[in-house]
């Protein structure tokens, strides 16, 4: 009863929250609540049982999604006040939101009890898990069952960025330097911050990495971590990690990609189906992937973090 | 069994609220980036239901897959949110910008 | 066969692409494209030489993993892609050679992701599996429009992306649902699952809803023309030739195969109706244009809605074997002429791009006498226009042939009025292009005959596709030997 009474208060908060971030006089505040609202989520995620997707959340949907605009909303607020419907049309939209809310719900209502006879998959999972190499069910969906769509996630990371980066007219990583200058000012707030979070974040994301083969954890929200940490390198004003060479970057980045394409040929080669781990090898292997991935992870959000500016 | 005082049915019902309160916010939307931060919302609404869903036998365990599609949906949605920021930030950088 | 390779070459290729860096961008490009192109014939020709495949990603079949599946219609979109691809790159190839409009080295990488998203999308057999391929699909294309640097090309980037966005959180909200009623995500089983109920008719709602918006159906194409037009000219015949065909082919597998049997005619005459409105439409915005390119674009619209022309005819009331061979008609037609649109389409717009290429803008009125000096883009686009008319012979006849003989056979012949009208208002836009590059004797504007010199590569490019989109009406035992491989509309059938 009172666990019950625990998830309809959060789940209330998460809607008021929701709603408050929808209200878009003020860019800038509906950011901020946004952020709240993510990491609202993620406890959300922790009543659900899904630990990994917390993290995934938090890091990923609140952190770094709640950066990103952050760092816009300076450029955006100037080009805001595009049009304000007018009242008549708003309360329609409400009406027709209205109603589509409950037509939803009524379908949930009618759906969800009859499926959860189908008890989906479940119960394979936990039958394959022993082979999967790893004892966390949503990581070895993750990196074993269904590793191709994690493959082309990180393809989509990838691509995101080459894309931000044609936005800049070019692949040159060192053009981004002129959007992130070295720290001119003193902001000695941020640079202590930075100064201690960042090996945290560095340190929290490997152990994220490992520990997600056998508990909540994994390749994405340990790679999250590592990307919040280049992320704060930049805000601290550290635009000359892009001096770097840019080999060295891309080939972090492509890290991910490259990895599981490598152990697609290998396992092609050896005669079984493309990404099937070998019997016994698949914990090492799978592991092996997600550090690639992770570090892949990391350096791509940086890089789309620092790409979303324009140009000088 | 699934019943109806089960826990993950608040957040079903939470999902299907932000799912309208998104999409209204993105029709009502005055601008780029309110749309891109609906987009937002209404994604993470639609993570929400499926997070009811892998919860949907409340005394069994938990459904892993769509955790999984989950976390591949985050991903995915700030892949698409930043190129969109950077979209919208160019267009905002650049008013009357070139043409040729 | 080794399936998976059609979509991990090319994002092989893509990934070394962007280590290249000068002249070696183009070069390596090339050779990823080639790469491709051979690994996407041979994949797809295992189709008729060992028949339809399934292959077992990670070692885990359906439902725990995603398979891989190649059947008639796979391999023929799959041809459709690399033929396309292939002539876009040597497109973008002799255009670094070109006056003007040149390709950017950064072309290549992102054509060649895009490639592997098609493949991918083209073989799944996953129901959230496509969501991803369509996201990167998407992502790539962004970047794509994006290479033009215009201020109008990155609105309509935005306005692209958006809609999409908003197409694939209706589809994964589909996804959703049908998962959780059916506890599996891989096609064939759900197709094993799934009866016509109330629910069934929700879960394919929604995921219709996010497939039409990204297949610019009418009223939900608004980003289309923008998008379409202003990328460059390479990047625009992808983009109507392949990236609009791939939600309408996830459609057809959702509507044939999985959801078989929950469509009713009410939803299929919706549709038609939503198709005939862009018939219409699209071809009065596609005659009201002065440029060539929105033409285009708008022609894109307006072709896109014959496909769903389709569905009166597939959801007619009828049974037995009659009724499944006008269902059946009605479905290769829709098939043959996306197939033959994405050809046409995509010809058309590698003329306008060398077009722009040698006068320097896109507008009809300085394309007067053309024929004389651009002779490969008069003929590239003649004979690409005969295809999107629909004269004899060509696919879109064909296909136009097929779509039009299942309506008036089911019953439901009021359809074919739109679909006639689309012709004759197809005909008078191209046929405007056709009889001022042709016929005209001077140039309304006098410093509009001065046209530079094109590489060959881009008129070769735009001609081969459109002789093959003509071909496609000449040798049609063959192409429906083909459709019909272990298709679902094939004869054997679902159910």
């Amino acid at each position: 009863m009172l666990e019950g009474a625990f998830d309809l208060v959060l789940a209330s908060f998460l809607v008021a929250l929701g709603r408050s971030a929808l209200q878009f006089e003020d860019l800038f505040r509906a950011v901020v609540l946004y952020i709240a609202y993510g990491l609202l989520m993620a406890l959300a995620w922790s009543r659900l049982s899904a630990p990994d997707v917390a993290l995934a959340e938090a890091a990923i949907g609140a952190g770094v999604t709640g950066a990103l605009f952050l760092d816009a909303a300076r450029d955006l607020k100037r080009a805001a006040k595009e049009r304000k419907p007018r009242v008549g049309w708003r309360f329609a939209i409400s009406l027709l939101g209205a109603v589509v809310a409950a037509g939803i719900s009524l379908a949930l209502i009618g759906i969800l009890p009859e499926s959860a006879e189908s008890e989906g998959l479940t119960a394979r999972v936990g039958q394959s898990l022993s082979e999967a190499g790893v004892s966390q069910p949503v990581t070895a969906v993750i990196m074993n069952f269904r590793s191709f769509d994690t493959w082309l996630e990180l393809l989509v990371l990838l691509v995101a960025m080459s894309s931000s980066l044609v936005f800049h007219r070019t692949f040159r990583l060192h053009t981004l330097r002129s959007s992130w200058p070295h720290s001119s000012g003193p902001e000695p707030v941020l640079a202590a911050l930075a100064n201690v979070l960042t090996p945290c974040a560095l340190a929290a994301g490997a152990y994220l990495v490992f520990r997600g083969s056998s508990g909540p954890g994994g390749a994405f929200q340990g790679g999250a971590l590592l990307g919040a940490a280049g992320v704060l390198s930049l805000l601290r004003g550290r635009g000359e990690l892009f001096r770097l060479r840019q080999r060295f970057f891309l080939s972090t980045a492509v890290a991910g990609v490259v990895a599981f394409l490598v152990f697609s040929l290998g396992t092609g080669l050896v005669g079984r189906a493309v990404l099937e781990y070998p019997p016994g090898l698949a914990g090492t292997l799978l592991l092996a992937l997600e550090v690639a991935s992770a570090v892949s992870i990391g350096v791509t959000l940086s890089v789309l973090f620092a790409a979303a500016r324009p140009s000088g | 069994m699934t019943l109806p005082s089960d826990p993950f049915w608040f957040y079903a019902v939470a999902s299907a609220l932000l799912f309208a309160l998104s999409l209204r916010g993105f029709v009502l939307s005055p601008h780029a980036a309110a749309r891109i931060l609906s987009l937002n919302v209404m994604g993470s609404a639609i993570f929400l239901f499926f997070g009811a869903v892998s919860r949907r036998n409340w005394d069994r365990f938990p459904d892993p897959v769509p955790q999984a599609i989950v976390i591949t949906g985050i991903v995915v949605a700030v892949s698409s949110t930043a190129v969109a920021l950077a979209l919208a930030r160019r267009l905002a950088s650049r008013r009357g910008g070139e043409t040729g | 066969m080794w399936l998976p390779a059609a979509v991990l070459i090319p994002a092989a290729g893509g990934v070394l692409g962007l280590f290249a860096q000068g002249k070696w961008r183009r070069r390596v490009g090339a050779a990823a494209a080639s790469a491709s192109l051979l690994t996407a014939w041979i994949v797809a020709s295992s189709a008729w030489c060992q028949g339809p495949a399934r292959y077992r990603m990670a070692g885990w079949g359906a439902p725990l993993g995603i398979d891989l599946r190649l059947d008639g219609l796979a391999a023929a979109f799959l041809l459709l892609t690399a033929t396309v691809a292939a002539m876009t790159a040597v497109f973008a190839w002799s255009a670094e050679r070109g006056p003007t409009e040149t390709v950017p080295g950064n072309f290549w990488p992102l054509f060649q992701f895009l490639w592997a998203a098609l493949n991918g999308l083209f073989l799944s057999g996953d129901l959230f599996n496509l969501y991803v391929q369509l996201e990167l699909m998407t992502l790539s294309a962004i970047g794509l429009i994006g290479l033009s640097h215009q201020r109008a090309a990155i609105e309509g980037a935005l306005n692209y992306l958006t809609a999409a966005l908003l197409g694939s959180f209706a589809y994964l909200l589909g996804v959703g649902l049908t998962y959780s009623a059916h506890g599996v995500l891989d096609l064939g089983m759900l197709s094993h699952r799934i009866s016509a109920s109330g629910s069934s008719w929700l879960m394919l709602s929604l995921l219709s809803v996010g497939l039409l918006l990204k297949t610019a159906v009418f009223p939900l194409h608004f980003w289309l023309p923008e998008a379409h037009a202003k990328a460059i000219s390479p990047v625009s015949a992808l983009l109507s030739g392949l990236v609009v065909k791939a939600s309408f082919y996830i459609l057809m597998r959702l509507w044939l195969e999985v959801f078989f049997g929950s469509v009713s005619l009410q939803t299929g005459s919706l549709l038609g109706a939503l198709g005939s409105a862009a018939i219409l439409w699209g071809s009065v915005q596609a005659i009201r244009q002065r440029r060539l390119k929105p033409m285009i674009a708008y022609s894109t619209v307006s072709q896109l809605g014959y496909l769903f022309l389709a569905l009166p005819a597939a959801t007619a009331a009828g049974a037995g074997p009659g009724a499944w061979e006008w269902k059946a008609e009605a479905w290769n037609g829709a098939a043959l002429f996306a197939l033959s649109h994405g050809l046409a389409k995509a010809s058309l717009f590698l003329s306008a791009g060398a077009l722009i290429s040698s006068v320097g803008s896109d507008e009809i009125a300085r394309v007067h006498g053309l024929a004389r000096n651009l002779r490969g883009f008069a003929v590239a686009f003649g004979v690409a226009g005969i295809n999107l008319v629909g004269l004899p012979p060509s696919g879109g006849f064909l296909g136009k042939w097929l779509l039009l003989g299942a309506l008036l056979r089911s019953g439901q012949w009021i359809w074919a009025l739109p679909a006639l009208a689309g012709t004759l208002m197809t005909a008078i836009y191209i046929f405007k292009v056709l009889e001022r590059t042709f016929l005209s004797e001077e140039a309304i504007d006098p410093g509009a005959g001065e046209t530079r010199p094109v590489p060959r590569g881009m008129e070769i490019a735009a001609l081969v596709l459109a002789v093959i989109s003509v071909l496609l009406g000449i040798l049609p035992a063959e192409l429906l030997e083909i459709l019909r491989r272990d298709s679902p509309f094939g004869m054997g059938g679902a159910e």
